[in-house]
């Protein structure tokens, strides 16, 4: 950093050893953070997970195995792991979504290294990505999020220091790394899309070796896809619609019961972490003049995936901000200017984002609220009926002797509830006003929501809804 | 400048956070929604009466799927829609459930027998079963435990049994019709149906 030489001697030792000491700390927290994730139960927390999980034993995506649109990459790297799981597909795909989650704080500070030059900058770097509150999320959800990440990540680091000339060779695997990040994650197509668009927008030389790169994962794994699911398109059509028309709870789907905004507030540091990022992303945005393939690739796939998120996606799902939280640190590291404030922003988001993670993370270690939500039905006695929005395919895989309703079709179950004697149950991820649960299923931390079992109130001769 | 924008910002945010929004987490998805549907979208105005005991509004839900009913009736399963129409006149939930299952049951068997009769024709084959099989998703829940696991296994051999032309040849695999028909009758035996 510019302020590294004007220091003396003995300002250079001691700024040494506080560096030595700020790494030698980062590194004890990411041992602890790896330590955590793994002594977390590997288990599934959604019905994406089990889709994710029947896709690394059968790859079959018009009957969600995994849903569309495929993650072929995601799938065959948890392939890859099956072997160092003892084959079981649960086990593989926590140990995959682990190691991306850690993979994501190495890779910040190599980008961050590689772009300023400066240790200091790379640490800050690490540990932003480290207190990111939605890496647990990334690392314990059994989803590809993290994958994307990565990869973009990746990406980032294979492009060149400011000022200096692209390397075709580097800019060719740069390239590779964002159609493989593609291939793991092509529901982030926007963020990824953006990224290269950026790096490409202030260096057009790269253009060709980068769309060579990309072209010699993306043409393979198209295929590869296409040859194990030749209706893709068809499913991508109704899938897509979907999605963004009927069920996505999307901006589109006309029956959104949830805002960005709404659900960024409902966690609290929120707001503030939005706003830290967001003045991050503003003040860089001047810099853009200065040709840095890096920062206009990272401006433009935070831009876009906000745009993306904002109209596409579910607010209810916190990790489809994981990117922008990523993204929105990396890019006021590397906007860092002289001055005394150069480093308020980065070092207020960081305090903000440790706050956020270490009040709403769980440390002692604790399976989903949906596995908890399944291990106390599996107590009820067989033909327990439950109706519920929340994980339909996964309850009904593991609950084999309990009825499972879709909320989704809310008369059925009212009536099939009614009509079978004994208790029946509702579970849902709001608390239901004026009801009282006989169970709460906690979050382990941000991104999961609490779920809550009621009794379920539909008789015969009532309109009340279950 | 630059630093009062930061500044500005900081205290903004720290502002922000004052009022947090009380939480309202939002329905949650569905990969159940089977899409358009007659017989289902009818199923929920027509379970909706019955469980409010307004047999006249269920009268008018069942009116809603008799085109799809009398397709079943003539085509599938003769009587299938006279026992809607028992059941409702009769003011009988259970009845009323029975019916449907009896139909959804044959909108099953009818995906099923089209997807046999085209199992040269993967395109065809595939989505008739991948239809029957969002078809069995949606009312999983109305079957026993048992039967739904069961069926929920044959209609993935069923899909298996399809093959896949792969592209080059590459991920190329020929229909299987024992397969299908082992899978075929293992649905219509758990449906309570005869093979």
């Amino acid at each position: 950093m510019a302020s590294d030489a004007v220091l003396g001697g003995d300002g250079r030792v001691a700024a040494g050893r506080m560096l030595l000491a700020g790494w030698a700390g980062a590194l004890v927290a990411y041992l602890a953070f790896a330590g955590w994730l793994l002594a977390n139960p590997p288990a599934l927390s959604s019905d994406d997970a089990l889709f994710f999980a029947h896709g690394l034993v059968r790859f079959s995506i018009l009957d969600l195995s995994p849903q569309f649109p495929g993650y072929p990459g995601f799938i065959a790297i948890g392939r890859l792991l099956l072997p160092f799981a003892g084959g079981d597909p649960v086990r593989a795909l926590a140990l995959l979504t682990s190691l991306l989650a850690l993979a994501l704080p190495p890779l910040a500070a190599c980008i961050a290294l590689r772009q300023t030059g400066s240790r200091a900058v790379a640490l800050l770097a690490f540990v932003l990505a480290l207190a990111m509150p939605l890496l647990p999320d990334l690392g314990l959800s059994l989803l590809s999020d993290g994958a994307g990440v990565a990869f973009l990540l990746v990406f980032l680091a294979l492009l060149p220091r400011p000022g200096a000339e692209p390397s075709r060779l580097a800019t060719f695997l740069a390239g590779a790394a964002l159609a493989w990040a593609l291939a793991c994650r092509p529901s982030d197509a926007a963020l990824l899309a953006g990224a290269g668009l950026g790096a490409v927008a202030v260096r057009p030389a790269m253009l060709l070796p980068l769309a060579a790169g990309a072209a010699a994962v993306g043409f393979p794994v198209a295929a590869t896809v296409l040859a194990l699911e030749p209706l893709y398109f068809t499913e991508g059509a109704r899938f897509t619609a979907g999605h963004a028309l009927i069920w996505g709870n999307t901006a589109l789907s006309g029956e959104q019961t949830d805002s960005w905004l709404g659900a960024i507030a409902a966690v609290p540091g929120g707001l503030a972490t939005a706003a830290l990022i967001a003045a991050g992303v503003a003040l860089a945005l001047p810099r853009l003049r200065q040709r840095s393939a890096v920062l206009a690739a990272a401006v433009a796939a935070f831009g876009a995936h906000a745009l993306w998120i904002a109209v596409f996606q579910n607010p209810d799902s916190l990790r489809h901000l994981a990117p922008l939280l990523l993204l929105g640190g990396l890019v006021a590291l590397l906007t860092i200017g002289g001055g005394r404030l150069r480093l308020v922003l980065p070092i207020a988001l960081l305090a903000v984002e440790v706050a956020v993670g270490v009040t709403a993370t769980r440390l002692l270690p604790s399976p989903p609220p949906l596995q908890s939500a399944i291990g106390y039905l599996a107590g009820q006695r067989a033909g327990t009926t439950v109706a519920t929005n929340e994980g339909v395919f996964l309850l009904r895989d593991r609950l084999q002797a309990i009825r499972v309703y879709d909320m989704h079709y809310p008369a059925d179950a009212a009536l099939n509830i009614a009509m079978v004697p004994g208790a029946g149950f509702r579970l849902a991820s709001t608390a239901l006003p004026a009801r009282t649960p006989v169970a709460i299923f906690p979050t382990r931390f941000i991104g999961e929501h609490t779920l809550y079992l009621y009794r379920a109130a539909c008789t015969l001769g009532s309109e009340t809804a279950c | 400048m630059i630093r009062l924008v930061l500044i500005l910002l900081i205290a903004a945010a720290a502002l922000a956070e004052l009022p947090l929004i009380a939480a309202q987490p939002a329905l949650a998805y569905s990969y159940a929604a089977a899409g358009a549907e007659p017989l289902l979208d009818g199923r929920e105005a027509l379970f909706a009466a019955v469980t409010a005991g307004k047999w006249d509004e269920a009268k008018t839900a069942l009116a809603a799927m008799q085109v799809d009913l009398d397709y079943l009736d003539q085509n599938e399963d003769k009587g299938a829609a006279q026992a809607f129409a028992d059941a409702v006149a009769a003011q009988d939930a259970k009845a009323v459930m029975a019916a449907f299952n009896r139909a959804a049951s044959d909108e099953i068997v009818r995906r099923l027998n089209g997807a046999r009769d085209n199992l040269k024709d993967y395109q065809s084959a595939k989505v008739l079963v991948v239809k029957a099989q969002r078809f069995y998703t949606a009312i999983a829940g109305d079957l026993p435990p048992d039967a739904a696991k069961l069926i929920s296994n044959a209609l993935t051999q069923a899909l298996d049994a399809v093959g896949n032309p792969g592209v080059f040849g590459v991920g190329q695999r020929q229909p299987d019709p024992g397969a299908f028909a082992s899978a075929r009758a293992d649905i219509l035996k758990a449906l309570g149906k005869t093979p």
